[in-house]
């Protein structure tokens, strides 16, 4: 342990992540970091005694699902939280060898943004929408430096947007945020962050609110940012991709606190904490879809009533019941490159291999689609489009092109899995089906019934047929219904009465694993996990014959996510449905699919099998796709050159002509200009490209 | 999360606006029962006019002899029916137009919304005040007068509710599992919008009773001789010099129903906007 550390007491000592051998006195240390909230439901312990540190020059990778103190034990340590019902923040915050909370406001305003600098997950909005993105820039650089002139301010900022990568960097400094994308957004936060040198850099789920492809950039400049300032990131993240990909150390939370931490290939090949295990054996993964996702069993704990002993011990796999672990709280014991906070650390290591040697689960590997039955859903040239409106008379004056002539068929009882990066209209396909969204062309059958020709009452009918579940969660169920009502009300609109909904609903909720008991509660009684489940018992009740999942688990932590994609692949072999599973996660997709269909600007580019999809991709979209998705293994990690796509997706109000993937396609001539590629069968499957015979010999990794 | 949370619970947590609903119910009990609480009948003119406050007459007499306590206390029943009716009537009216106006859209919402901008380009007092000078008075024509004034806010503020849950999932959810649109208007879109709307049938009946005190003071409230505290008002002007007791008590028992009523508005307000703790929602996209 390096100096500043030798000053605290030994046990602490033991708590910290292990250093990188020779790295020098930490720049930022957390120590028994205590977050508290009073909230109406009492006191929450948001941070349950955070330890890490960090070094200069490495990423330690902070990863945690929803509510296990990752980003507030950060927002804390700084005094960013302003609250009125904080209660109290006790610990310390170790910035060099100052105290960070023991600090005046005024000394701690200026450390921020000097010595420590954040970027945030949702850049658009942490930009000034009204003040030029160069004086915003600027201003970083000014409330720490009074004489800077302006026109040395403007050289730096100018500079830095280059640094960052942001295009034409002169003519960018005079624009406004609303015209720069949403990762040109994030370029900008973290030229502002790295303005300074800040010794820390401190990045909260940078890369969540963007697609992969971007992501994949973004995550490349940080590297860049940290050769740049040498500074230590600590980069906060629930995705396991993302830090396999890019950290050097990690630290895994859970409860509030760091369970586990150390070397990032040790914390994803050898784990020992069960947690840990635990989360690697629930994660889909892109490599290799396995049978059956493992999910970790119940809820993650409430941090208002945490248990007394280790937090994870109710759902823990070796914990067993065991007096130890419900009674006392394990203390982090490192061990080698790392430590972890678990009595039986010996038995976690043992829980990861013995997973991968379970048997899968009745696989009945479809193979091909056998006699091509009737499809349930037939997608035939489908199109909508939006009008642009503009002017005193509203009148349209550009066309959104949402939807652009797609076509596609779900048989009963298999999964298509439509796949894409935001604003490609697979959402807006998904709604086409059940005519929430009027089409503009083409023509969409449910069992063989036209949705777009039919009249009232038949559409009622095929909305029986067909359900939906979306996204959210928290928005997707009426509040002010109890979730049994929330389940019973395609029921009522069938003109059941109330007793014979009552039993109904008991039977759907047993069947999506709820409580019967918890069917007067209200929805936000009830975690996004189990409020999805609410919601896929509720498009279960008419007993569907199709099934339209709208990013149905993007809202959810890995852990549970598992958990609702065992039970959708459960119901679907009780009952044969026909999933269309819109998702932009391309590991998810791999785990539920069956068929997959890449959408890009409204159009499909590539599809077919799972497996000719993802392990033979033709179209370069598709190819910079999959080599853009953080692989969670940082075995090898140094090989993948993950050269990720340059650029972002066009406006789809005017889509580039012939292809529309060739602005940043890496081998568009001039024919991808002048032509549009069909969609035309290339080795088992379909792929709208030109050049499709060509791609197999391209190496994954493209010039940019 | 547990009863901490639920509206009713909100609702008592804030001590100002427990302290309105008493006075409310203390109104409402007085002026339900006014008949049996009162010392005197109202009417009868059986003292001395003009007397202060005494044992015999608590609040004094007015310039006929009748006792200020009684006539305040049957004058609740005026103010109360005005301030509930006109607040039924504006809700009554107001909530369908703006439902219908916010979730149809085109043609429904240009009407609707143009009638509403009709009745806004006149004050409400002038508009009550024609009401009541076309129609006579009386009070089912005080209470129209008044709660079609309160039409505009009520259908304004639904519209504007409705727009924000119309395109909201469950509302999706709703429409995709079949339900035809009046059902969805009723059923789903109608209990979500119904907070606001609340608050302002509080705030509502506050204005109505002002202005009910106005119009008897203008004389086009309740037809004498039964009592009404504007009508009080305007018949202590002219003795203020002689018994200046007389206008202070009706004057007193509107500030006082006034204030009650803001009150409970504004507990209204923290019971509806307090929802479920911050703390329970995960922030945007903030999944593993």
């Amino acid at each position: 342990m390096s100096g500043a550390v030798n000053g605290v007491t030994a046990h602490r000592d033991a708590t910290s992540v292990a250093p990188d051998p020779g790295a020098g006195p930490p720049v930022l240390s957390l120590r028994d970091l205590v977050v508290e909230f009073a909230t109406p439901a009492g006191v929450v312990r948001a941070v349950n005694g955070m330890t890490y540190d960090v070094f200069g020059g490495e990423t330690l990778g902070v990863v945690g699902e929803t509510g296990s103190g990752k980003s507030v034990s950060v927002l804390a340590a700084l005094g960013l939280i302003s609250t009125p019902n904080l209660r109290r923040v006790t610990g310390e915050v170790l910035l060099g060898d100052v105290d960070l909370l023991t600090l005046p406001t005024a000394e701690l305003r200026r450390r921020l943004g000097r010595d420590v600098a954040m970027v945030f997950q949702d850049a658009i909005s942490a930009l000034n929408p009204v003040r030029r993105v160069g004086d915003q820039i600027a201003e970083a650089l000014r409330v720490h430096d009074r004489t800077l002139s302006s026109t040395a301010a403007r050289a730096r900022v100018v500079e830095l947007l280059g640094l960052v990568g942001v295009p034409h960097p002169v003519t960018r400094h005079d624009q406004y945020p609303h015209q720069f994308s949403g990762g040109m957004c994030q370029r900008v936060m973290i030229a502002m962050a790295i303005a300074n040198r800040p010794k820390v850099l401190i990045a909260d789920e940078p890369t969540t609110a963007l697609d992969v492809s971007v992501q994949a950039q973004i995550l490349n400049l940080l590297r860049v940012a940290r050769q740049e300032t040498g500074a230590g990131i600590v980069l906060i993240t629930h995705d396991l991709g993302v830090v396999a990909e890019t950290a050097d150390r990690v630290g895994v939370t859970y409860g509030g606190r760091i369970v586990e931490s150390g070397d990032v290939t040790r914390i994803f090949t050898r784990p020992r904490h069960p947690y840990t295990a635990a989360l690697l054996g629930a994660l889909p993964r892109l490599d290799s879809a396995s049978d059956r996702l493992l999910p970790i069993p119940g809820q993650p704990p409430d941090p208002s009533e945490l248990p007394t002993g280790c937090a994870f011990a109710p759902r823990c796999p070796i914990s067993r019941g065991r007096a130890v672990c419900t009674e006392a709280r394990p203390e982090p014991v490192p061990d080698g490159s790392g430590a972890s906070a678990c009595h039986f650390p010996d038995e976690a290591a043992s829980l990861l291999t013995a997973q991968a040697d379970d048997p899968p689960v009745d696989q009945d590997d479809p193979g091909e689609p056998d006699n091509d039955p009737a499809p349930v859903l037939d997608v035939h040239d489908a199109v909508a489009r939006f009008p642009v409106r503009s002017g005193v008379f509203a009148r349209a004056c550009a066309w959104v092109h949402a939807v652009d002539g797609v076509s596609l068929r779900v048989p009963a009882g298999r999964t298509l899995g439509l796949v894409g990066e935001s604003g490609c209209g697979k959402t807006t396909l998904a709604r086409l089906v059940l005519r929430l969204v009027e089409p503009t062309g083409g023509r969409i059958l449910v069992d063989g019934d036209d949705v777009g020709k039919a009249g009232r009452s038949q559409l009622r009918r095929i909305r029986r047929r067909a359900q939906m579940v979306f996204q959210d969660p928290y928005a997707s169920l009426n509040p002010r219904l109890s979730v049994g009502d929330n389940v019973a009300e395609p029921l009522r609109l069938q003109g059941l009465s109330r007793g014979q909904r009552r039993g109904q609903v008991a039977d759907l909720f047993s069947r999506v694993g709820l409580r019967v008991e918890h069917a007067d509660r209200l929805p936000s009684e009830f975690s996004g996990g189990q409020r999805q489940r609410v919601a896929i018992a509720r498009a279960l009740a008419c007993a569907p014959g199709l099934l339209i999942l709208d990013e149905p688990v993007s809202a959810l932590d890995v852990s549970v996510q598992a958990q609702v994609l065992n039970l959708l692949a459960d119901l679907q072999r009780e009952t044969a449905m026909a999933y269309l599973f819109v998702s932009h996660d391309l590991a998810v997709i791999r785990q539920v699919a069956d068929e997959v269909a890449v959408m890009y600007l409204g159009r499909i580019v590539e599809s077919g099998s799972v497996r000719r999809v993802y392990d033979d991709p033709r179209h370069p979209y598709t190819r910079a796709l999959l080599a853009s998705v953080p692989v969670p293994d940082p075995v090898g990690r140094a090989d993948r050159q993950r050269v990720p796509l340059g650029g972002d997706v066009p406006s789809p109000v005017n889509p580039p002509s012939g292809c529309r993937f060739r602005t940043r396609c890496p081998i568009a001539t001039d024919r991808c200009a002048a032509e549009e590629p069909p969609l035309r069968p290339v080795a088992g499957g379909y792929t709208a490209c030109h050049f499709a015979e060509e791609t197999v010999g391209l190496a994954p990794e493209v010039p940019a | 999360m547990s009863a901490g949370s639920s509206p009713l619970r909100r609702f008592t947590r804030s001590r100002s606006a427990v302290v309105g609903a008493t006075g409310m119910l203390l109104l409402v009990v007085l002026a339900v029962f006014a008949p049996l609480i009162a010392p005197f009948d109202p009417t009868a003119q059986d003292g001395d006019p003009l007397l202060g406050p005494s044992g015999a007459h608590l609040l004094g007499t007015d310039q006929l002899g009748r006792d200020i306590l009684s006539r305040l206390i049957h004058g609740a029943q005026a103010s109360l029916i005005a301030a509930s009716g006109a607040a039924a009537v504006g809700a009554g009216i107001g909530v369908p137009l703006g439902l219908l106006a916010g979730y149809l859209g085109r043609w429904v919402d240009a009407i609707a919304m143009r009638l509403v901008d009709l009745l806004l380009a006149l004050p409400g007092i002038l508009l009550a005040l024609v009401m009541i000078v076309v129609l006579g008075p009386g009070r089912l024509n005080l209470v129209l007068a008044i709660g079609i004034g309160a039409v505009p806010e009520f259908a304004r503020l639904t519209r504007v509710a409705t727009l924000a849950v119309r395109d909201r999932d469950f509302v999706m959810a709703a429409r995709g599992m079949g339900a035809s649109t009046p059902d969805t208007m009723l059923r789903t879109v109608l209990p979500n919008v119904l907070g606001p709307v609340v608050i302002q049938v509080v705030v509502t009946a506050s204005m109505a009773v002002v202005v009910e005190a106005g119009l008897a003071f203008l004389g086009l409230g309740t037809p004498p001789p039964a009592p009404s505290w504007g009508g009080m008002l305007q018949e202590a002007r002219s003795y203020l010099y002689q018994s200046p007791t007389y206008g202070l008590f009706p004057g007193l028992c509107l500030v006082l129903t006034v204030f009650c009523l803001d009150r409970i508005g504004r507990g209204l307000q923290l019971a509806v906007s307090g929802g479920p703790h911050p703390a329970t929602r995960p922030s945007t996209g903030g999944a593993v």
